[in-house]
């Protein structure tokens, strides 16, 4: 049930019909029942996976708030490890299988292991850093437990955010649960926006860009040149960007409507002007869950220059495995770690216009892109080679440009325009001003909505 | 820029209305422009007329672009004297658009045809050709068979609401015309370019699913037309190179008494006479027109 289908809108149509008539208490049982069935509808059969980690952290966090100090960092350690542990057999434990094997293979020793048969569960990265933090942040004393369990398993499972984020901290989303939400007069309008925004970016940019980027990453060798490779990468720069993004702004919208506000995952991007820029941008309910639970308490920048490199290095090759078990995405991980670390050498020391520093950086980030959406490393080194080296104009080139600039470039101008100030943004606009928005995204998602719809790119994550 | 004002429900639904009525509309536009967004368009707005036709003549070629270019309709006239036929050839149709669209326009008719001929290659009669949901809905569907449709293809809640909408609505029925024609205005090279992009796009998956051979839309079919009364003639149409037929179909042909036209090797056809590679050129059309008319004369007209 992905937010660009029609069972999605009737769901939330019949819930959010529901949620109207009903009472707090009653609200958070009819969410936490839509969530369930939300994620059963994925597959019921992780209902139960759910449930047990909502169970342990509940029940830790309570553990955690009673006890002394040796037992809160037993129910700390033990429930850390257990999420930890089922999200390694989830997500990595082929990963580390195949690898061993290899590395075994290359070393000399003959090792035939079997992959085994595992499903992964949608959206357990994302609920597993969830119900971490709410966890930590006890053991913190940042966050008082929640003694309703109830409760406790709607921040977990809250539908609009479970598969795909944005990764909700307990400080922001708990209290929204457990008190009375107040309804807002602009929070019809910001969600509709909202919504708008997020089915244009993932219809009409991502499912769009998709089917280029698709094109180019499984094109046959010698049939392509660099010109077309560098429309591929473009076009899935803006693919996995309209795909996320429009997901958590979607997201964002539908909980609007229900009262309850969530963070804001992306700020454009592709305008940020350096690394650190970048992920104040992108993904931000995962950047800073790293930066709060893995690189201070590394030591962050406190340490020494040389930790303070190492601890950058670490985070990012955590952040790109985060994504997937894959080595690609571990060098994904290593070249924005890599990127950071240079960035923070301050090597240029002339300041060079913004407009420079953003097309410079978002060519970086778009090389990043080449080695995350590859299938192997092989595969990226030859098309970066391509890219350098076999430049050449084709009507497949031609195309793919051409189909770029139809789907970004009215959202890039959008984006730069509204970057310069805080309140240039589409719900402040008039009624007028905001219709003719609004026929306009209905129109790209109607008329240019490709015949076949991707799943979200993040679901698998 | 002003501060934000905080607005009510109601004004927003000064937004909603605004929209719902550029929806309306982009529907009657949609509608206004239908029957000339393309040729193909044209073509099936002529369905009624064509098969009105039937009373006069005596066959109906029913394939898709395969026989719209194969078949030369003056030159049979001309070869075939004593046998008339209409053509209905929707372009990237298959057996369950001939199904549903024989359902639609032949049965409601006051004529059936004698003798009804499918042409086609290999993938348009299995079930593993995938239903072009908006335009099946549109165009081929009757609004009574329509949760036959569902209920049969297995669509999906997603799937039948598109469906749904795609039979009530041009803007969404029509919608992959619509693009095309939007994305080939902007769009440098688009045609050349998607054609690219599809080829490694399938290119893999084609290669790596192996394709299904069963064949219930391709019953139901041949029992809807032989229902009533009509002669049914399969024709496995040419291609540059030569092509089998699955078995599976071949037992279907002898188990329902079809009858069968083979036209994978006409004699003196070459891959010259194609003009790109799958469709017949203006050679391979008039060779194959020869020919089928000397089927006809064979088969039909000589050995009724």
């Amino acid at each position: 049930m992905i937010f660009n289908s029609y069972q999605f809108w009737a769901f939330f149509a019949l819930v959010a019909l529901a949620y109207r008539f009903l009472g707090h208490r009653q609200q958070n049982h009819l969410l936490l029942a839509a969530s369930y069935f939300f994620y059963a509808c994925w597959d019921w059969r992780f209902l139960g996976l759910i449930i047990a980690i909502t169970a342990v952290h509940y029940v830790a966090a309570l553990k955690i708030g009673e006890g002394d100090e040796k037992e809160r960092r037993r129910w700390l350690v033990g429930s850390v490890a257990i999420s930890l542990l089922l999200l390694g057999i989830f997500k990595y434990l082929n990963f580390f299988i195949e690898s061993t094997g290899v590395f075994l293979g290359r070393i000399g020793f003959e090792a035939h292991f079997e992959s085994l048969s595992i499903i992964l569960p949608v959206g357990i990265s994302f609920y597993t850093f969830q119900t971490l933090s709410y966890t930590i942040d006890v053991f913190r004393g940042e966050t008082k437990p929640t003694r309703n369990f109830g409760d406790f398993a709607l921040y977990v499972a809250y539908f609009p955010q479970l598969v795909a984020g944005p990764i909700e901290r307990s400080s922001r989303l708990l209290p929204q649960i457990t008190n009375p939400r107040k309804h807002r007069a602009e929070d019809f309008t910001i969600g509709l926006s909202l919504v708008m925004v997020g089915l244009f970016l993932k219809v009409a940019v991502a499912d769009n860009l998709a089917f280029v980027a698709n094109g180019v990453f499984k094109a046959p060798e010698g049939g392509i040149t660099g010109t077309d490779v560098l429309a591929g990468v473009y076009a899935f720069s803006f693919q996995i960007y309209g795909d996320f993004a429009g997901y958590s702004f979607i997201a964002c919208g539908v909980s609007r409507w229900l009262g309850i506000r969530l963070m804001t995952n992306f700020k454009r991007p592709y305008l940020a002007k350096g690394p650190s820029d970048f992920w104040n941008r992108w993904h931000i309910s995962l950047s800073s869950w790293l930066r709060d639970y893995l690189y201070i308490p590394l030591g962050g920048n406190r340490k020494g220059v040389g930790n303070t490199y190492r601890n950058l290095m670490l985070t990012m090759v955590i952040g790109g495995l985060w994504h997937g078990a894959a080595w690609t995405f571990v060098i994904w991980g290593l070249i924005h770690g890599v990127l950071l670390c240079l960035y923070r050498l301050k090597l240029i020391k002339v300041k060079v216009p913004a407009v420079i520093a953003v097309l410079v950086f978002f060519h970086l980030t778009c090389l990043t892109w080449l080695f995350f959406r590859a299938d192997s490393f092989g595969q990226a080194m030859v098309l970066l080679e391509l890219i350098f080296f076999e430049q050449g104009l084709t009507p497949f080139s031609s195309y793919a440009f051409g189909s770029l600039a139809f789907f970004c470039l009215p959202l890039v101008v959008a984006e730069i325009w509204s970057d310069r100030r805080e309140e240039r943004r589409l719900h402040h606009l008039p009624w007028q001003g905001r219709a003719a928005v609004y026929c306009y995204l209905v129109w790209m998602i109607i008329t240019c909505a490709p015949t076949v719809h991707s799943d979200f790119i993040y679901f698998q994550f | 820029m002003s501060e934000f004002r905080v607005t009510s429900f109601r004004q927003e639904l000064k937004v909603l209305a605004a929209l719902v009525c550029f929806l309306a509309g982009l529907e009657l536009i949609a509608r206004m422009i239908s029957e000339s967004l393309d040729d193909d368009r044209a073509h099936i707005a002529q369905f009624d007329e064509l098969v009105g036709e039937l009373g006069e003549k005596k066959g109906a070629v029913l394939g898709n672009s395969l026989l719209l270019h194969g078949l030369n309709l003056e030159q049979f006239a001309q070869e075939s004297p004593d046998f008339s036929t209409i053509r209905v050839t929707p372009v990237s149709s298959a057996v369950l658009d001939w199904g549903h669209l024989y359902e639609r326009y032949f049965l409601k008719g006051e004529e059936l045809p004698e003798h009804l001929f499918v042409g086609f290659v290999a993938h348009h009669v299995d079930d593993s050709e995938p239903a072009k949901l908006r335009r099946l809905s549109r165009h081929f569907v009757s609004t009574g068979s329509l949760p036959q449709l569902w209920e049969r293809e297995r669509f999906d809640p997603h799937q039948r609401v598109q469906s749904g909408l795609s039979h009530v609505s041009a803007l969404i029925g029509d919608q992959p015309a619509h693009r095309e024609r939007v994305l080939d205005y902007f769009i440098d090279w688009y045609r050349l370019g998607l054609r690219t992009n599809q080829d490694w796009v399938t290119g893999e998956v084609e290669s790596s699913v192996e394709r299904q051979s069963s064949f219930k839309r391709m019953t139901r079919f041949v029992d809807m037309v032989q229902a009533g009364g009509t002669r049914l003639w399969m024709i496995p149409l040419s291609q540059p190179e030569y092509w089998e037929l699955n078995s599976g179909l071949l037992e279907l042909i002898e188990r329902k008494g079809l009858g069968l036209m083979d036209a994978r090797s006409i004699p003196g056809m070459t891959a010259d006479d194609f003009s790109d590679g799958y469709h017949l050129g203006e050679s391979g059309a008039e060779k194959f027109t020869k020919w089928f008319a000397k089927e006809i004369s064979e088969k039909i007209t000589q050995d009724p």
